[in-house]
């Protein structure tokens, strides 16, 4: 294997000589029926654990899920607006007591890959096992408002719910699992039965060859995925293959083993992209990173203090120094790709004068001169930790206490076991003074477990944050279904945000994946990597 | 000897049930919890609760341990809590290639460290003796995931860019196989799955490579000074008779018991390398599952090792036996 993938790198580089036009052309000239066949193997740091959708937890196997093995309800097409997939449409009727029935229609020619077809009862049957606590679904969060599921006829389903703005979100998220297989199985027992792990079955455009736990999953292209769909994949096989080391995961890649490399270290962008057979594939994530001011100790308290801090904190250096650019400084909790992102608030920019100036007027003050402002008896000093492990935070780690030196805040920093800083940060007496840390915004955004303050004692409320209005605002959000009515008060959600400066918020994360240039066909964005997974192809001659 | 094999086996009981009780003592004492990769803003805390009683996290750790115990007891090792498979078949994947990867390294331990050491002995104070001396310092002072990850820059990767560079000498960097294993001959397979042990192996055993090599070394020179060498010379015998018949089977002796000492070493280096390699062994298992705190995996993956490394001694003590006739385990006959 490894003697034909050299000389397809030769080519490669001869090739790419001629330019970008001529790729796409060629790429054009290669007609559809030549483009069945090949196998693509995709690399990461992640192990997937299971198949089965009521046990799985990480986004990785979420993905797995959703566009290679099962088929859920919908999709998101790239506006993030609902479009058919598994159902073919759907319907809403408001009842008399003010809720909703959404009612779904569903294909009838997507069959499991046992043969079965995927009816309305598959999808009252992992509805209902979600529902039930005994099967301890992840997500069950996500139907917190729905309220029952009733087969209309074997391709028809009605959801009963309460209102509320991103009621089909889940069924994006959700695939539906085969009852015929599952459904004798006792709730508590679902997350471990070996349907997960060793023998799935799903109904989506691959089917399920072979799992080795620490190593790899395989899967083949599904010859009779319905053709309403697509019909089949290009690729032949799509191979996951779990490599923990990134020095081995590079050289796989770059040694033409690995065609896909998720998730690159920023500083091995330029490497990859500086060789004409690989490229990386960017683009901005749901995930942002920020500080996390612990509010209960005195030196955070004060909201002028923590904006001092973010007005001392040089965020663009951030991004250009431990992400290589790829991020954008942010300016709150709504990352850019969600729709009541505040376009027109400008974030706070790096100014070690009005840091000092707002210190002083909150009464820190560098009264003995050693550099380090004291109020009374406290001294501005605290430490910053973050989990081992993550190069790029530990950068942060020494970028930070760097800039705040500048303006007599002492910051000794420190790296702790990832496990352990979890368990003092979500215990409820806060055993941190300031982490840093990220998050993923939901496209279904409710940040009441961030900042509410009925959160204080939760295990999110890191900032011990606590301000009416914004409960009011999140509390008035969660449930405003006209958007040009909730807009205003997503708005001043993120005013507010960036005055009280809760958190100082870093970057919106920009995700880099690298991918051989054999491999066509590949488009990612926010709604995942594998969106186009079905799609993929390999020229005939470029295939191992 | 029977007799001897299984008082040694009884007497490791207890050994194993101390050592599984006090690692589990010690993972309850870390900060953690194995449910701590489930906990997401979007993951409610009844479901977290209801997943600790599903997995019987929720009772106080005497009764967990007792649990656990009993359970271990019947020969059930429990279900992961991460990888949500039982264990049983977690290991029944693994075992084997943790073996394979450890097997391949031991022999090559012994026959590039028995090899050099021969020739060190035969040519000392040469300048290859000296040499290889240097190299084998050298090489002992690496750690393992250092000289793996060097490996597999240099022969996983660099060489792959160099025209003049046989095929034969650039390796996978990671795997048992290639992703079109299956759909291989049988010559193929095996071609493949031994161009995936060479990197691995290497880093595996290198280290111990150069310290058997220093042994042998000598104790193969305190042999060749005894006086029955000196006869056999005397004889008129060739000198490569002289060296490979009558003195090595003397000069083993001590190296046999090595192998004893090296096997719990492998192990332990085996985590690392697996990790490095992504091989999907033992030590990865219980790195990952020391990570993630996943409590049943970590101690039925340490009961694992631990009888390994019992039988490993145990096989030592055997064949020491079997080489040196004078040594002999009380009630046993002379074999």
């Amino acid at each position: 294997m490894g003697r034909n993938l050299v000389v397809g790198a030769a080519v490669a580089a001869l090739l790419a000589g001629c330019g970008e036009g001529e790729r796409a052309a060629d790429s054009a000239a290669v007609p559809d029926s030549l483009r069945y066949g090949g196998t693509v193997v995709v690399a990461a740091l992640n192990e997937i654990n299971s198949m089965n959708h009521f046990a799985s937890t990480d986004e990785t196997s979420q993905d797995f899920q959703g566009f290679v093995l099962f088929t859920p309800l919908i999709r998101y097409d790239e506006n993030l607006a609902p479009t058919p997939y598994l159902a073919e449409s759907w319907d809403t009727v408001t009842t008399r007591s003010g809720g909703l029935v959404l009612t779904f229609s569903l294909r009838d020619d997507v069959k499991w890959h046992d043969g079965v077809p995927t009816s309305a009862y598959d999808v009252k049957f992992t509805f209902d096992r979600i529902k039930d606590p005994r099967t301890s679904y992840r997500y069950a969060s996500l139907l917190q408002l729905y309220d029952s599921a009733v087969v209309q006829d074997s391709f028809t389903v009605a959801l009963y719910l309460r209102r509320y703005p991103g009621y089909m979100d889940p069924w994006r998220r959700i695939s539906p699992m085969p009852e015929h297989l599952l459904g004798d199985v006792a709730p508590a027992q679902l997350g471990h039965h070996p349907f997960g792990t060793e023998s799935p079955v799903g109904n989506g455009p691959f089917r399920f060859v072979e799992h080795r736990t620490g190593d790899r999953w395989v899967f083949e292209a599904n010859q009779d995925f319905a053709e309403s769909l697509g019909g089949r994949p290009y690729l032949d096989r799509l191979v996951y293959r779990y490599i923990p080391e990134s020095t081995t995961r590079l050289a796989e890649f770059l040694a033409g083993e690995v065609d896909l490399y998720l998730v690159v270290a920023p500083d091995r962008v330029a490497e990859i992209e500086a060789r004409p057979e690989t490229r990386v594939i960017t683009y901005e994530n749901r995930n942002y990173a920020f500080v996390v001011w612990n509010g209960r100790r005195t030196f955070f308290q004060d909201p002028a203090v923590r904006r001092a801090l973010t007005l001392a904190i040089d965020r663009q250096r951030i991004v250009d120094v431990a992400r290589q650019g790829l991020g954008r400084v942010a300016k709150g909790p709504v990352p850019p790709f969600h729709w009541a992102h505040h376009a027109e608030l400008e974030p706070l920019k790096y100014s070690p004068d009005s840091a000092r100036m707002l210190l002083e007027l909150a009464g820190w003050v560098d009264e003995d001169g050693d550099g380090v402002r004291e109020n009374d008896v406290n001294k501005a000093s605290f430490e910053l930790v973050t989990n081992v492990g993550s190069p790029t935070r530990e950068q942060i780690l020494t970028l930070v206490q760097a800039d705040l030196a500048q303006v007599g805040v002492d910051v000794s920093v420190r790296l702790q076991e990832a496990q352990s800083l979890g368990a003092d940060i979500m215990d409820p007496g806060r055993r941190f003074d300031a982490s840093v840390l990220g998050w993923s915004a939901e496209f279904n955004l409710d940040d009441r477990i961030l900042f509410a303050c009925s959160q204080l004692d939760g295990q999110f409320q890191w900032a011990s944050y606590c301000n009416p209005r914004v409960d009011e605002i999140l509390d008035r959000v969660a449930i405003t279904e006209d958007r040009s009515r909730a807009l205003p008060l997503w708005h001043e959600y993120q005013e507010i945000l960036q005055w009280e400066q809760p958190y100082t918020f870093l970057y919106y994360d920009v995700r880099a994946n690298a991918v051989r240039e054999r491999v066509r066909g590949v488009e990612m964005d926010i709604r995942g990597d594998f969106i186009s997974v079905k799609d993929w192809w390999i020229a005939p001659a470029d295939r191992r | 000897m029977n007799a001897y094999i299984v008082r040694r086996l009884l007497q490791a009981i207890p050994l194993v049930l101390g050592i599984l009780t006090l690692v589990f003592i010690i993972l309850q004492a870390a900060p953690g919890d194995p449910m701590a990769i489930y906990m997401h803003p979007s993951v409610s805390p009844e479901v977290l609760e209801q997943m600790r009683e599903n997995y019987g996290l929720d009772q106080p750790i005497h009764v967990q341990y007792v649990r656990w115990l009993k359970t271990f007891l019947s020969g059930d090792f429990g279900v992961s809590v991460t990888q949500n498979r039982p264990i049983a078949s977690i290991l029944a994947d693994r075992i084997p290639n943790t073996l394979l990867l450890s097997g391949t390294s031991l022999l090559l331990i012994f026959a590039i460290g028995i090899g050099l050491g021969i020739i060190q002995a035969v040519r000392q104070h040469s300048g290859l003796d000296h040499t290889l001396t240097l190299g084998a310092l050298f090489i002992y002072s690496m750690p393992s995931f250092w000289l793996g990850l060097m490996l597999i820059l240099i022969f996983g990767y660099k060489v792959h860019f160099v025209e003049w560079w046989p095929e034969a000498l650039k390796f996978p960097a990671s795997g048992m196989d290639s992703a079109d294993y299956d759909m291989l001959g049988t010559w193929g397979r095996f071609t493949d799955r031994l161009q995936h042990l060479v990197l691995p192996s290497i880093a595996l055993g290198v280290s111990s490579a150069a310290s058997v090599a220093r042994y042998m070394r000598s104790s193969m020179l305190e042999v060749i000074r005894q006086d029955y060498i000196r006869t056999a010379r005397a004889k008129g015998l060739p000198e490569r008779t002289v060296i490979l018949k009558h003195a090595l089977k003397n000069a083993l002796l001590p190296i046999i018991t090595l192998l004893g000492l090296y096997l719990p070493f492998l192990f332990s280096g085996a985590v690392l390398v697996e990790v490095v390699f992504a091989w999907p062994g033992m030590g990865r298992a219980i790195y990952d599952a020391i990570i993630q705190r996943d409590y049943p995996t970590v101690m039925a993956t340490t009961f694992v090792f631990a009888v390994m490394v019992v039988i490993a001694n145990l096989i030592a003590d055997i064949l020491y036996a079997v080489v040196d006739p004078r040594i002999r385990y009380e009630g046993g006959r002379r074999e």
